[in-house]
């Protein structure tokens, strides 16, 4: 069986791979036309991939153009798919990059509609589904190209040895660069849809639609890896991973399978055909130990056999009879049938596996107590057929339960997966999971794992300590134990991330359930704003600030100050968001004549100081902080002077603070003359060095020797050299890369 | 892990500029005048101040034209029971009238925001962020009139107190005349060390080297180390001379030619440092967001764990000379020779603290909001 994608391990639910649509698209219509919107053409697409063990960070760059005479008003679509977290977004003005950032929805499309009614420049980026964005540009110019970029991060979940990256592309040749980082033995990167070539620290690939990489490790099952991040005096996040045996000849214990399936009204057609196929399918499948029965519900419930009967000839026949002549009709009480399914499991040894297919919608408070008041061990798996289910309510049986949920948007596929989902269960080598020695664990309860698949838990350590996860394999209990030594600090922000947007997906369901409360809704925008997370609550803004009116300027000014009180009060997040933040004491110099009366700048962080004239080099100066909090941006002083006639100038002084780490990829090509190592950094790179790892005398400064491209000759000897490479930017923000060399 | 807490007296004295006003109230009996330097009460009946309270900075005045006051720019014009009260930024607060009386005491320590200290003909000097340098005399502080306001150190000499500024660098040998030292045109002047009678002074594109006294080499150098153009502090003796930069760590001389780099490049967690120490003869390093490195004697750094935060902004030598103070953003520690984090339980005008010192038997912590001195 081939890895599964796209896993959304934190939530326990498993997304099926769907045909990809385009992945990404900029349609724009002209505001004073009846027109339709229509795609712009994209031009160009890069995609830069850096998966850090199991955790794939993408850069995505797409150019569209406006071929058209007319002024136009753009929606970008991007679809990235369940799990993917957008961390940054950013769109061009001509060459001008204006960088987004977090702010409450309604706030930000307050903004978004001042500024687009006086004709400017915004762009509005919001979460509108399940992995699913939108952009609003206003407006793209006759002619104009519109650049885009966005960041996104996910983890990548193990089926065995293998883990995937999916990404759709567009129709337009993409350049991809991908680098891993992996403390494990990679035994194959290749990729079914790109050529693939590899150079000294990843690989690059060019070509069209959608990307699969497919990455395959060297580790044992049932080793405990966790990776770190923590902030000087703040407690530790932590992801912890570890993957069931995956031995095909483990013995498969018998069990009790119910299929409980949906037959309302909004099943008809091809939604119920294709469930029944399943269930006809999973019934095949079944081996004599087993025990079956089936369930068909709409408002009203009904039941094959009393309680699971051994899969004889004649049981098979019936239940299949049974199944081939359900009919679609009637509400969707989800409650009662759930009920009835859970009372009719039988009171011994034997797994009890209840699979839940449905498409509907029902009473959530309902179907919950009956989960949370039913005492048995059987294990509910429910799968939610096409795009109206109601993921929240699923999603937590689920865990209730200790199964799995399983989305299925397109229901033309509902066959092949419900057969894929009965596949994994029916192979449970991995039951009653526990994690202990972490506080705040996400997910909340842990399913059984089948065979080779991968537990994956985010949490918060305060102290050092041993994670311990424990399971029945085989009746017998086993632990696994990783001592973990926290040190002073390390830097993985995607660790803490993780965390945050698990905790955010936790309170958007419990909002989807309970109904939202200022209490849920407050700590999700304020986790949101803290970590810089899209939410249902919270879109990027991205806004050149030098245009803005002062009534907008003031209404950002208000958000940011909000913004500003919530991080405070989550100390950890901000260290965490703010740890590249280059503060400094940035002097202003302002030309004014000596005799001024006054010259007085403002700052937009709060803080008037008055300039002093300086004797030396005659200029009026004053020297001012840049608080560490203070958000990445374009921000604008303001100095007002008077002269000694009365007669009043106002002047304006732009300076930009940005703590963003450049990213930098590194091809090395071996020649007579030594090792050529080239750079392709991000734009504002100012310098790139080499260092050697094992060899401290080894160091090199690179030369730029185009825009954002910077080159070395390494005069290496043969043998295995370690490197380290810094590239630094203008705003003094470092990144590093460590990596192997062999030298022949 | 939070550092330990070490008893320590309670702060003997704390000390604030309160001359630049943002609010005055009449309330309860008395007047209230909220300033970057805390918040003041005023006896209406006999208009001195009787408490002052050291809380956070009042939020920023709205830029607008205003005139001029007693000198420097009026910022609040009341009407109270006692008359017309005036706020001014830089200037404190007045009663209006035909001889108008100035309520804020004088003798005020020149700024809050405090980034050097030292003593020097037996008073305590202290350099500021954007006021200057002043001195302390009794209970009163006295500002000489300087070129420069900028100030970011300050040292004792053979020629007299030698302050670094951006302005340039200045040297004193009364305490009140301050000239910028012969043919240095430069400005930017950062951190300042001496070794014998040879004077250390980095600027961020090179370090000087200045002949102070009898015994030096008479040449003055200036040397710009190891491509860097961001040159923060330095620290000195006989052995070893030690520079920190922006944007290569922290800059080893290796004679007077050359330079080796503990950066990232090397393996060190970051390439901006702020400060260094030197203890028992090693670097200890602070570095803007990656707390505290220091070497060890074979020649290997290590990091410091136990600080509350990784924002750094000062580390020097404590007076046996076998720990370090650490000032960070977020607070004051200590260090000791085997790498234990205590933290002194001191109320701070402002967690952002740029020097310690420990002079004539008190403790001094410069914050950006005023000057503490403790009995340690």
């Amino acid at each position: 069986m081939p890895p599964r994608t796209t896993l959304s391990a934190f939530l326990a639910v498993l997304l099926l791979p769907s045909v990809a649509a385009a992945q990404a698209f900029l349609e724009a219509a002209n505001p004073t036309s009846e027109e339709p919107a229509e795609p712009l053409p994209m031009v160009s697409e890069q995609l830069t991939v850096k998966i850090d063990r199991q955790y794939a960070e993408s850069t995505l760059t797409q150019t569209f153009l406006n071929k058209t005479n007319d002024q136009l008003e753009g929606r970008y679509q991007l679809m990235l798919g369940e799990g993917a977290r957008v961390s940054g977004f950013s769109y061009w003005n001509g060459s001008k990059k204006i960088v987004g950032e977090v702010f409450e929805k309604e706030v930000a499309a307050e903004i978004y509609g001042e500024i687009t009614g006086i004709g400017r420049d915004p762009g509005l980026f919001e979460q509108v589904g399940e992995g699913a964005f939108a952009f609003r540009v206003f407006p793209i110019t006759a002619r104009e190209e519109k650049k885009v970029e966005v960041k996104f991060g996910r983890y990548l979940t193990r089926q065995g040895d293998h883990f995937e990256y999916r990404l759709p592309l567009g129709a337009t040749e993409a350049s991809i660069d991908l680098a891993i980082a992996d403390d494990r033995d990679v035994l194959a990167v290749d990729s079914p849809t790109h050529a693939l070539t590899k150079t000294a620290t990843g690989y690059t690939a060019r070509g069209k639609g959608d990307l699969i990489i497919n990455v395959r490790v060297k580790e044992q099952p049932l080793t405990v890896r966790a990776r770190l991040h923590k902030d000087a005096g703040q407690d530790a996040y932590v992801v912890l991973s570890m993957t069931a045996p995956d031995d095909a000849s483990a013995k498969v214990a018998p069990k009790d399978i119910t299929l409980v399936i949906d037959h309302s009204g909004s099943m008809q057609g091809e939604p119920m055909a294709q469930a029944l196929a399943a269930a006809d399918k999973v019934l095949d499948r079944l081996r004599p130990e087993d025990r079956v029965n089936v369930i068909q519900f709409d408002d009203s419930v009904d039941q094959l056999y009393p309680t699971p009967q051994p899969v004889t000839a004649a049981v098979r026949a019936e239940a299949k009879a049974y199944v081939a002549k359900i009919t679609s009709d009637g509400g969707t009480e989800i409650a009662m049938a759930l009920g009835k399914a859970l009372a009719a499991q039988t009171k011994d040894d034997r797994p009890d596996v209840i699979l839940f297919m449905t498409d509907g919608q029902s009473d959530a408070q309902a179907a919950l107590k009956v989960a949370r008041g039913d005492v048995g061990d059987a294990r509910v798996f429910t799968i939610g057929l096409g795009s109206g289910v109601e993921k929240p309510l699923l999603s937590r049986l689920a865990a209730e339960k200790r199964g799995r949920f399983t989305f299925i948007p397109d229901t033309n596929a509902v066959q092949q997966a419900v057969v894929d989902v009965f596949e994994r269960i029916d192979h449970p080598v991995m039951l009653d999971l526990a994690v202990t020695g972490a506080q705040r664990i996400y997910p909340r309860t842990l399913p059984d794992l089948a065979r080779g698949e991968e537990l994956v838990v985010a949490a918060r350590m305060p102290k050092d300590g041993d994670l311990v996860v424990s399971a029945l394999i085989d009746g017998k209990r086993v632990e696994r134990t990783l001592h973990v030594a926290l040190p002073a600090s390390e830097r993985r922000p995607w660790v803490g991330r993780q965390w945050a947007g698990a905790r955010v997906e936790d309170l958007l369901q419990e909002i989807a359930l309970n109904g939202e409360t200022e209490e849920l809704k407050n700590e999700a925008i304020e986790l949101a704003l803290s970590y810089n997370l899209v939410t249902p609550y919270t879109s990027f803004l991205a806004l050149p600030e030098e245009e803005l009116t002062d009534a907008t300027a003031q209404t950002l000014a208000d958000a940011r100050a909000r913004k500003k009180a919530i991080q405070a009060a989550h100390k950890d997040a901000v260290a965490l968001s703010r740890d590249d933040m280059p503060p400094g004491d940035p002097v202003l110099s302002i030309k004014a004549p000596k005799d001024a009366k006054q010259v007085t700048a403002q700052f937009p962080f709060g803080l008037t100081k008055d300039l002093e004239w300086d004797t030396h080099d005659e200029t009026w100066k004053v020297r001012f902080l840049v608080p560490k909090d203070v958000i990445d941006g374009v921000y604008t002083a303001k100095v007002v002077i008077v002269r000694a006639d009365g007669s009043i100038e106002l002047a304006k002084a732009t300076y930009t603070i940005d703590s963003a780490e450049p990213d930098f990829l590194v091809t090395m090509t071996q020649t007579d003359a030594g090792v050529i190592v080239r750079v392709t950094a991000s734009a504002g790179v100012t310098t790139v060095q080499l260092g050697g790892v094992t060899d401290p005398t080894l160091r090199v400064a690179f030369t730029q020797v185009a825009p954002n491209e910077f080159e070395a000759v390494l005069p290496l000897a043969a043998g295995r050299h370690s490197l380290r490479i810094v590239a630094a930017d203008s705003a003094r923000n470092e990144a590093d890369q460590v990596f192997d060399v062999e030298v022949k | 892990m939070l550092a330990a807490v070490v008893a320590v007296a309670a702060a003997a004295a704390t000390y604030t500029n309160t001359e630049t006003v943002a609010a005055v109230e009449e309330k309860d009996g008395a007047l209230w005048v909220t300033t970057t330097g805390g918040r003041e009460r005023y006896d209406l009946a006999t208009l001195a101040r009787t408490e002052v309270t050291h809380v956070g900075q009042p939020a920023a005045a709205p830029l607008a034209v205003a005139p001029r006051y007693q000198g420097a720019r009026e910022t609040v014009r009341i009407a109270t029971s006692i008359g017309t009260v005036v706020g001014t930024a830089g200037n404190g607060v007045w009663l209006d009238g035909p001889a108008p009386r100035r309520l804020t005491p004088t003798g005020q320590i020149c700024g809050n925001h405090v980034v050097a200290i030292t003593t020097w003909k037996r008073h305590t000097w202290v350099a500021t962020f954007d006021r200057g340098v002043c001195w302390l005399d009794g209970d009163r502080w006295v500002t000489p009139t300087t070129d420069f306001r900028m100030a970011n150190d300050l040292i004792v000499t053979p020629r007299g107190l030698v302050v670094a500024a951006s302005e340039g660098l200045y040297v004193s040998k009364d305490g009140v005349h301050f000239a910028r030292w012969k043919g240095i045109v430069d400005d930017g002047f950062n951190d300042l060390a001496l070794v014998g009678n040879e004077l250390y002074a980095t600027m961020p594109g090179a370090l000087w080297r200045l002949p102070v006294g009898k015994g030096a080499r008479r040449a003055r150098t200036r040397w710009k180390m190891g491509g860097a153009k961001a040159l923060q502090a330095v620290a000195a003796d006989r052995a070893g001379l030690w520079v920190t930069s922006e944007d290569r760590g922290t800059l080893q001389a290796i004679g007077d030619d050359d330079v080796a780099l503990h950066d990232r490049v090397s393996g060190l967690p970051t390439s901006w440092h702020i400060d260094v120490a030197l203890i028992a003869g090693q670097p200890w390093v602070a570095t803007l967001r990656h707390g505290l490195v220091r070497r060890g004697a074979d020649g290997a750094w290590t990091q410091v764990a136990g600080l509350e935060t990784a924002w750094l902004l000062f580390v020097g030598a404590d007076r046996a000379g076998t720990g370090a103070w650490v000032g960070a953003q977020g607070g004051v520690f200590h260090v000791d020779a085997a790498g234990h984090v205590t933290s002194p339980s001191l109320a701070l005008p402002d967690p952002n603290v740029h020097v310690v010192g420990e002079l004539d038997g008190a403790l001094w912590i410069g914050t950006e909001g005023g000057l503490v001195r403790a009995a340690p």
